[in-house]
């Protein structure tokens, strides 16, 4: 992300290149492309952000886990290992892909472009949150018995919604 | 950041229990907590039971029911005993299991519902397709298109298998693992479809099972996975983003993405200190804030000789008569202003500082005459109090007539008074040189990894000088040496300065913010960053299948190749996929192992990546094939028109990195 993108501010044109609106108006796009695009854009790393901290959130989890259990045997031990690897599937579930779609929106060339990638956009946030809603693993971290205030489901949920807003 | 929990409120209410089964953490794991990793398939038994447990321990389970589990819930009060001979346990354990079977199938019946709906959706939307658009598609154009507008139809194949497991009373109502395609597929020929693209592509066969296989495939397998079928071999991939791993603490940055290899050098405060916790009137900073006066004072004086100059150059002028050019008037006044700026600033400081020395000074000098019995503290203190007051009557006569002169006269007096309380603090004081002794260390370390990447020369010769600042530090230890502190420090400046000139002309790059471990790690230079930033490439070539793992930084590529005639389960391939990510997702996470991080050998490096991407190469073993055209058609729940194709191997998918591994 750009200086500029970071605050806020809208993109100068490349060099050579017709003026912003000629070429909005020459290639089909809107006169509202470049601020839809910018909030995409956005979205995308607001997003990224999002599950970084749910990596953060579980991964303090699993250290807890791990402090708490220390003393057992080792097989158990082991046990408690792979079963805390498990923990990692919301963050396979829950990954990536919606800021990937948010971002090739973002950048699309045109409004059609834009409108189809938002098409998958919204596939991938339909499946995010029926998984957050419906997920049981999400919940279980959030039950966690060790005192981790994870707050997955919260954090999850607040980051969807801020990406549906622009979809 | 996260707290993560309070350790000591967690274990202050799992009292021992008095198990004397061995090998128990007896006491330290709560039924709730018990419970909660046994949803994550932890397998509690796994401690070894011993039969016949006390019955203390027996008491103590007996009321530890399933604790609230929320943050803030009330301490367990009653240990948990892990005995599967305990009744209660067992009952705690079949309720739990009951309980967690009917919340099972109640979410399953839910989801089957959605399931069931968005097949509906997908039969109406395939049967109101215009025709004429149904003539020109395909089913893989159709397929892909349902994917696009029912993602959740996309996870069906999958649900419906692990479904049947999880919640066996349902196998009976789910769809088939196929539904998919068998709705498509029969709307399809419900409308003619099937008889029209026959029509269209003049009864090519081969196309038309191409087709179909690939849209079977595309019904059954995870959405992010893309089918094509060239020159009689199925290929299949899977891309993804690099996993960003946290590295061991102290160690470098080896998150995916970083452009380029680094040597971070972070901790740029190496000053040697002396501590005095018994004298903390004294300040070490007064010295040099009359030696940094001192200076300014000299700046100041050349200033002046330069206004002075200049006022010379135009009376002169005047007195001669001659032409005064405004240049000239300019320069002078130019020169003038720039003085009076520095002047009064330098008064300004004069002043401020004066007088926080002579308190200091002061205090100073009463601690050391404090103690009578302290000889040689109170003639310290004597001399301190004879040269304050040398000090006092040098910043009384700049008061009385400010010039730069006696500026510097006051200069010379305050760094001889601060010079002898600063010897006299040393020699009651230790020398500290914890920040010196990390910085040196972290240089130690950047200069091994000189040393690794060939940088041989300059790298001997700073690793000397390196190794002199460690013994020199002794020296600084014994005998409180402060010049020859501030030669260390300058000398570990330098060193430094010569790592980041080294790395700055080549292509990599240094920067702050990450550091260099003790054990000889520097940022971006392990090898398994090396090694991750370059990308590897893993393939296997197999009678049945081959695939081409491509990973780096940037991301991975899974791909999967197969002849089409002798296509492979769908069920194996969902497991390849997913053995495949999991695995690929464990080789990033070795750029977090400490173990990992200390390999250098590339050889044992390749062995341990083979080893952790090893199970890719048995789950495509374990691949079923279908050889059979029956087979296919009962597999995928479509009809086969004319021949299938003849089998055969195919090869590994392309490799994107020079570096590649095969299995």
């Amino acid at each position: 992300m750009s200086l500029l993108q970071v605050l806020k501010l809208p993109l100068p044109p490349t060099p050579g290149t017709q003026p912003a609106t000629a070429k909005a108006a020459a290639s089909g796009k809107t006169a509202g492309a470049a601020p839809k695009n910018e909030k995409l854009l956005q979205a995308a790393e607001a997003w990224r952000q999002t599950h970084g901290q749910a990596n953060e959130r579980i991964g303090a989890l699993k250290a807890a886990v791990k402090s708490h259990c220390a003393d057992a045997p080792p097989a158990l031990l082991q046990e408690i290992e792979k079963g805390l690897v498990k923990l990692d599937d919301v963050l396979d579930a829950v990954d990536h892909r919606l800021a990937d779609s948010l971002a090739t929106a973002g950048k699309a060339a045109d409004d059609g472009a834009r409108t189809t990638e938002l098409l998958n956009a919204k596939a991938i946030l339909t499946e995010y949150v029926n998984y957050v809603k419906g997920g049981p693993l999400v919940a279980h971290i959030d039950q966690n018995p060790f005192g981790v205030k994870t707050g997955l489901q919260a954090l999850l949920a607040a980051g969807l919604t801020k990406a549906a807003k622009v979809i | 950041m996260l707290a993560a929990g309070s350790a000591g409120r967690q274990h202050r209410g799992a009292q021992h229990c008095g198990d004397s089964t061995p090998g128990i953490p007896r006491g330290t794991i709560t039924e709730a907590q018990r419970k909660w990793l046994e949803g994550l398939g932890v397998n509690s038994a796994v401690a070894g039971v011993a039969p016949g447990a006390p019955t203390e321990a027996l008491d103590a389970a007996r009321g530890s029911e399933y604790d609230v589990p929320n943050a803030d819930a009330a301490v367990p009060k009653k240990p948990f005993s892990i005995n599967l001979n305990d009744p209660d346990r067992l009952r705690i354990m079949q309720q739990a299991l009951a309980e967690q079977a009917v919340k099972d199938k109640k979410e399953a019946e839910q989801t089957l519902i959605r399931m069931n709906q968005a097949l509906a959706d997908v039969k109406a939307y395939v049967a109101g397709l215009p025709s004429d658009e149904l003539a020109r598609a395909s089913y893989v154009t159709i397929m892909t298109e349902v994917r696009k507008r029912f993602p959740e139809v996309a996870g069906l194949s999958q649900w419906v298998k692990q479904t049947s497991v999880k919640v066996p009373d349902l196998k009976g109502k789910l769809p088939s693992a196929k539904s998919l395609m068998d709705v498509v597929q029969s709307t399809v020929k419900s409308r003619g479809g099937e008889i029209g693209w026959a029509l269209s592509t003049g009864k090519n066969l081969a196309t038309v099972n191409s087709d179909r296989l690939l849209a079977a495939y595309m019904s059954e397998l995870p959405s992010g996975v893309s089918v094509k079928i060239s020159g009689g071999v199925v290929q299949l991939s899977i891309e993804g983003a690099a996993l960003s791993v946290a590295t061991p603490a102290g160690q470098v940055d080896a998150a995916a993405n970083k452009g380029g290899a680094s040597v971070s050098l972070k901790n740029n405060d190496f000053t040697i200190q002396v501590s005095n916790d018994g004298w903390k009137d004294f300040d070490p900073e007064l010295r040099g804030q009359w030696q940094k006066i001192s200076d300014e004072a000299s700046t100041v004086l050349k200033l002046k000789a330069d206004r002075d100059k200049a006022k010379l150059e135009l009376e002169t002028k005047k007195k001669n008569g001659e032409e005064i050019k405004a240049d000239l008037t300019a320069d002078f006044d130019k020169r003038e202003a720039e003085f009076n700026l520095a002047w009064k600033k330098l008064q300004e400081k004069v002043t401020v500082t004066a007088k926080a020395t002579e308190e200091k000074i002061s205090a100073s000098v009463a601690y050391l005459k404090k103690d009578k019995d302290n000889k040689d503290s109170v003639k310290a203190g004597v001399d301190a109090e004879v040269d304050l007051k040398t000090l006092q009557g040098k910043l009384k006569a700049y008061y009385a007539t400010p010039s730069i002169e006696a500026v510097l006269q006051v200069t010379a007096a305050a760094d001889k008074v601060s010079a002898k309380l600063e010897l006299t603090a040393v020699k009651g004081g230790a020398v500290v040189t914890a920040s010196f002794e990390k910085a040196l260390d972290e240089t130690k370390a950047a200069i091994e990894v000189m040393l690794r990447e060939g940088k041989t020369k300059i790298a001997a010769e700073l690793k000397q000088k390196a190794d002199e600042l460690s013994a020199k530090l002794k020296v600084v230890h014994e005998t409180k040496d402060l010049k020859l502190a501030a030669e260390l420090e300058k000398t570990l400046k330098d060193v430094r300065g010569s790592i980041e000139v080294e790395y700055t002309k080549g292509k990599t790059t240094v920067k702050g913010g990450a550091n260099v471990s003790s054990s000889g790690e520097a940022g971006g230079k392990v090898q398994i960053d090396i090694a991750l930033q370059d990308g590897r490439t893993f393939s296997s070539e197999g009678d049945k299948l081959s695939f081409t793992a491509n990973v780096s930084t940037k991301g991975y590529k899974f791909e999967v190749a197969f002849s089409m005639g002798e296509p492979v389960e769908t069920a194996s391939l969902q497991d390849l996929f997913k053995d495949a990510d999991r695995q690929i997702k464990e080789l990033y996470k070795l750029a977090g192992d400490k173990g990992v991080r200390s390999i250098e050998d590339a050889q044992a490096l390749n062995a341990k990546m083979q080893e952790v991407m090893a199970p890719i190469k048995e789950s495509a073993a374990k691949a079923k094939t279908l050889k059979k055209k029956s087979e296919i058609a009962a597999s995928f729940g479509f009809s086969i028109e004319g021949d299938w194709p003849a089998g055969g191997k195919a090869s590994p998918p392309a490799a994107m990195f020079g570096v590649k591994l095969a299995f």
